[in-house]
């Protein structure tokens, strides 16, 4: 990662100056947009097929309802010369494939055809997988919370990218966690699952305590996919006085779409979180 | 002030400094006085202190229209027929001093002005820009004094002459509690903030909320917002020339002030006395001593507090030559747990005044200034740290020459030397992070200048003067050329010393004035601007961590051209003026990021930069009360400011950031006693131009704002009403101790103004979104006592 919590600090001290500081819910006169697609296409080397959800976007003042898009043509092939259909589930909005599953090394393009509109997206499964090999748990540099130390040994040369998911009692936590070699080439982890903004607020319910059951995903990602998370996550943290101007995330689709395609490694870990 | 010193008859040397070149030995002989002219010259002082009175004037009561105004070393030079004269000096604040003599030859006369009586119960605000206003050539120029702005109520009762200088027309806050500002709806980074001549590239303290600059050593500011002169050049918007006070030169002396957050000190003094003099101060906050109040352990432990210190001392070898020294180091220091941040400007100003000639005054600078900083984080038992830096050498030479009355020329050469390194990681190797390779980079930036000043009738003046400034990218290093779409196509490693790449530029200056009565004047003006470095701030606000890029095989030096016109006007005998300035500046060349970057720690900045054009254009309008029990001003700005760039907001024109349309300042100070005077400001403006989400959809398990243009929305408007209360003890006959009170409370209303909307899913109700806004300031009381002695 870059250098977040300079960011982060520097918000704090910030935060620290004015503590007189004040925040109140304002109604503001929002401008509207004609819905727009949004794709989200997941590919793990778990053995599960692909999944496809299509939905559209809504006013930002309407409920978090987001109408599902059914009727698409979606097909997933591989430079190995697979190739399927992604057929719609029960679930409207909801396709899933049958045979192509995730493989490291391979290289995946998905094309999602609706309202005679094409969308195209290349990603590759990373390899070698860098696996998980233990999960830890510390106090936070910053503050009294406990943070989960992922434990794996970057490979040393090549640039990787990660991206972790943390479930409290199964409970996910919305923060996308993410992590690059950019400083730290060739290095055994020691950084903890820092919320580098992403996630809307943190609330009390992804805080850890002594006894808590977690679970901690790592995904090993193709460079492009890391790069739309990154700007997801700074799309979630737009507006501070700390952020740059608020931009839509870099998708790796073609075509002039929201959301993205990836194909990543899926590896757990579970802790019950010691007494600190 | 530096402005307009030799005005009256005279032949005018006409457009011939275009040649640019063979002044200086030419030019010091040409002293001998033709047809029985005769020069005086000569300081104008303040008797007490010893201090230069910067743009006191001169002149012959004998011959109206006849005078000049003494410069920034307080030296002034008349050339005039020989004849019986009496001769004035003048200065706001002291009453005017005449000396009535028989001219036969040249000689030289020093003045010592006696402050008068009206120290206590006689507030003049504006002071010396009234009358000078309406003669000089410039417009777009704006002065404060320090004892000024002493009454204007603000943040955390800490007088600031940043803040004090958004108050007026033209000049706007980055944001609340910001020290950044923007010129004329230029960017933050486009104003040259010159500190004894020395550049301060981060001008603010504590995140802003304060500026560097400590007024107990300030003696006074002068803003250009366009037409500066030829001997300013570097940054686009506007020059912010402070200086510092030269120390009393007669007596030792003490100031100080105790506040609720910082306390200051001063200590001024001679060194010989009437021939040279000291000043030190002092300033610290303790911010960081509420924190300790704090239940939660982190807070209680962390540090934020700042420092800073100048010093200036002065010595006059003899009438030809005179000595300066000043000096500033500040350092802010936030540490909160394993993490630490520690930044701060550094400069050295050493200057050599000589006079070759009645008429020839020359003044060498070398100059040292330094911005930088270290964070340092503590991580698995290992320290690492990150330090960055932008250092420049710089020296100057600078002539000021007045063949008669009526012109003045100006011209000199400048060369700098700019080391800028961005961020590098340095780790030990077992550490959590690797070090980062050494990036620093060298540019070399050259000048030459020639400006004209010449008051062709008693109505009439120009400036006109151009500039020749060069840029060069210095290796060693790898430098890279970019396509549009940011991917490298060809790369080059150069040696040390070896150039990269030049830019030269012309930069033409031109204002002329038309005095229609002596009461009122036209001005008019041409000016073009060139940077060569650039700010990349990933933040809405300023940062300490923000990024300096040199122009280089891909970054062109930014220009702009502006054009300003205006109005002013003294009534009622200069106890009011009034002026109103029009301007239109157009922007070539700016730099902005593409849309994701995060430039802290990136690699290679260049490949997420975006190259476009701006423009900005606006009226100002200015009411001034200068004298009476009531003093103050109203302001008025009326503006536009936007930015096109082909793969921004997909090509079409956006409001920059800072474009707030109308914008609304009143300044009231009113002597309500001998004891007590009170003060009042009243600030209202248009929003800053924000991006606001125009929908939002689902993706990784939550929804997303779907964002549109590029500052297609608007903060809701801002508006702070802030009070002020002063009590001074009269002063004694005889008494040394002297002391004040200064109570203010910052935003009395406590109407909450928004700093800050995010877009957030409702905690309440995981269904729903919503708006947050966060208010900095609700009502910031503050009392300081101030001392003297």
């Amino acid at each position: 990662m870059q250098f977040p919590f300079i960011l982060r600090q520097l918000a704090l001290a910030a935060g620290l100056l004015t503590a007189a500081s004040c925040q109140k819910v304002v109604t503001l006169d929002l401008k509207n947009t004609s819905p727009q697609l949004t794709i989200e296409a997941n590919l793990a080397d778990d053995g599960q097929p692909c999944t496809v959800l299509l939905s559209k976007s809504v006013d930002y003042t309407q409920t978090n309802s987001f109408p599902a898009v059914s009727g698409a043509a979606i097909t997933l092939s591989d430079d190995a010369g697979g190739r399927e259909t992604l057929a719609e589930t029960s679930t409207p909005g909801k396709y899933r494939g049958r045979t192509l599953t995730g493989q490291s090394g391979r290289r995946y393009m998905l094309r999602v055809e609706t309202e005679g509109q094409a969308y195209v997206a290349a990603c590759t499964l990373p390899a070698p997988v860098v696996p998980l090999l233990s999960l830890k748990a510390q106090k936070s540099v910053v503050g009294t919370n406990i943070q989960l130390v992922p434990e794996y040994q970057d490979p040393a040369g090549v640039p990787n990218y990660y991206l972790f998911r943390q479930y409290r009692n199964g409970r996910l936590n919305k923060t996308i966690f993410l992590q690059n070699d950019e400083f730290t080439d060739g290095k055994l982890n020691a950084r903890g699952l820092n919320a580098q903004g992403g996630g809307n607020n943190a609330d009390d319910a992804d805080k850890l305590a002594t006894g808590d059951s977690v679970r901690v995903e790592m995904q090993n990602l193709d460079p492009n996919a890391f790069e739309y998370f990154r700007t997801l996550n700074q799309t979630l943290q737009a507006g501070g006085a700390f952020s740059t101007t608020p931009a839509n995330p870099k998708s790796n689709f073609a075509g002039g779409v929201l959301g993205y395609f990836s194909a990543h490694s899926r590896r757990q870990r579970s802790l019950v979180v010691p007494a600190l | 002030m530096g402005l307009g010193w030799g005005r009256a008859a005279g032949r005018p040397l006409g457009l011939l400094l275009l040649a640019g070149a063979g002044f200086g030995p030419q030019t010091a002989q040409a002293q001998a006085a033709p047809q029985g002219r005769i020069t005086i010259s000569g300081t104008v002082k303040d008797a007490q202190t010893g201090e230069d009175l910067t743009g006191a004037s001169v002149r012959l009561v004998e011959l109206p229209g006849v005078g000049t105004a003494a410069n920034a070393y307080g030296f002034y030079t008349l050339t005039v027929p020989a004849g019986t004269y009496t001769v004035e000096a003048s200065f706001v604040g002291y009453p005017a001093q005449r000396r009535q003599l028989a001219l036969g030859k040249s000689q030289r006369l020093d003045f010592k002005l006696t402050p008068g009586g009206q120290e206590l119960n006689e507030v003049v605000v504006t002071g010396r820009s009234s009358q000078a206003n309406i003669s000089r050539a410039q417009g777009g120029v704006e002065t404060l004094d320090i004892k000024q702005i002493a009454k204007v109520p603000v943040l955390f009762g800490e007088k600031d002459v940043i803040k004090t200088l958004t108050l007026l027309p033209g000049i706007k806050t980055a944001g609340e509690g910001s020290s950044g500002f923007s010129v004329r709806g230029g960017n933050v980074d486009q104003n040259l903030i010159l500190l004894d001549e020395a550049v301060v590239y981060n001008a603010s303290h504590l995140l802003g909320f304060f500026s560097t600059f400590n007024s107990d050593a300030i003696k006074d500011l002068t803003v250009f917002k366009g037409g500066m002169p030829a001997q300013y050049g570097g940054r686009l918007s506007s020059v912010v020339d402070i200086k510092m006070k030269d120390g009393n030169n007669q007596q030792l002396h003490g100031s100080g002030g105790i506040g609720l957050i910082a306390s200051r000190l001063a200590l001024e003094g001679p060194l010989v006395k009437g021939k040279g003099s000291f000043l030190l101060t002092g300033r610290r906050t303790y911010a960081d001593v509420f924190l300790k109040l704090s239940r939660n352990e982190t807070t209680k432990n962390a540090s934020l507090y700042f420092y800073d210190f100048n010093a200036k001392a002065n010595y006059t070898l003899n009438d030809r030559n005179r000595l300066y020294f000043s000096g500033y180091l500040g350092r802010d220091v936030l540490g909160i747990n394993n993490f630490g941040n520690n930044y701060g400007n550094q400069t050295a100003t050493l200057r050599y005044n000589h006079l070759f000639t009645d008429k020839l005054f020359s003044n060498t600078t070398l100059i040292f200034s330094k911005y930088s900083y270290q964070i340092k984080i503590r991580a698995n038992e290992q320290d690492f740290s990150i330090d960055s830096k932008i250092q420049d050498l710089n020296l100057k030479q600078d002539f000021e020459y007045s063949p008669g009355a009526r012109q003045t020329l100006r011209f000199g050469l400048n060369a700098i030397y700019h080391t800028i390194s961005p961020g590098r990681v340095t780790a030990a190797a077992d550490a959590v992070v690797n070090s980062t390779a050494d990036r620093t980079n060298h540019s070399l930036e050259t000048a030459g200048y020639v400006s004209h000043e010449w008051s062709a009738t008693d109505k009439l003046d120009f400036t006109t003067g151009l500039r020749l400034s060069q840029f060069s990218l210095l290796g060693s290093g790898t430098y890279s050329a970019y396509d549009t779409n940011g991917k490298i196509v060809s790369s080059q490693t150069y040696n040390t010393g070896e150039v990269v790449k030049t830019y030269l530029n012309l930069e033409p200056r031109f204002a002329a004035s038309y005095a229609l009565t002596p009461d009122v004047s036209l001005k008019a003006g041409y000016a073009r601007n060139v940077q060569n470095l650039h700010l990349l701030s990933n933040s809405a606000s300023t940062s300490p961590t923000d990024l300096y890029v040199p122009t280089s095989l891909n970054v062109k030096p930014e220009l702009a051209d502006q054009l300003s016109g205006g109005y002013y006007r003294r009534l009622q005998g200069g106890a009011y003026s009034f002026s109103a300035e029009i301007y239109y500046k157009w922007l070539q060349r700016q730099v902005d990021y593409r849309d994701g970057t995060n430039l802290n720690g990136n690699q290679d900045v260049e490949s997420t930069l975006l190259y476009g054009k701006g423009r900005a254009y606006g009226i100002e309008l200015l009411l001034r009360k200068e004298t009476g029990r009531l003093t103050g001003w109203v302001g008025y700005t009326l503006s536009k400011s936007q930015r096109q760039f082909a793969d921004i907001n997909a090509g079409a024109w956006f409001n920059a950031r800072q474009d707030r349309p109308h914008d609304l300042s009143v300044v009231g100070i009113y002597q309500l006693s001998p004891k007590w005077s009170l003060s009042g400001t009243i600030v209202g403006s248009t929003g800053n131009a924000v991006t606001f989400p125009i929908g939002k959809y689902f993706v990784a398990g939550q929804a997303v704002s779907l964002y549109g243009a590029r500052n297609g929305d608007r903060l809701p408007s801002y508006q702070r009403l802030d009070l002020g209360a002063t009590l001074e003890k009269p002063h004694q006959q005889g008494q040394r101790w002297h002391s004040s009170w200064n109570f203010s409370i910052y935003n009395v209303l406590g109407r909450e103004n928004p700093y800050t909307i995010t877009f957030e899913t409702n905690p309440d109700d995981a269904t729903k979104t919503q708006a947050l806004q966060t208010a900095l300031f609700r009502m910031i009381p503050s009392a300081t006592y101030n001392f003297s002695f």
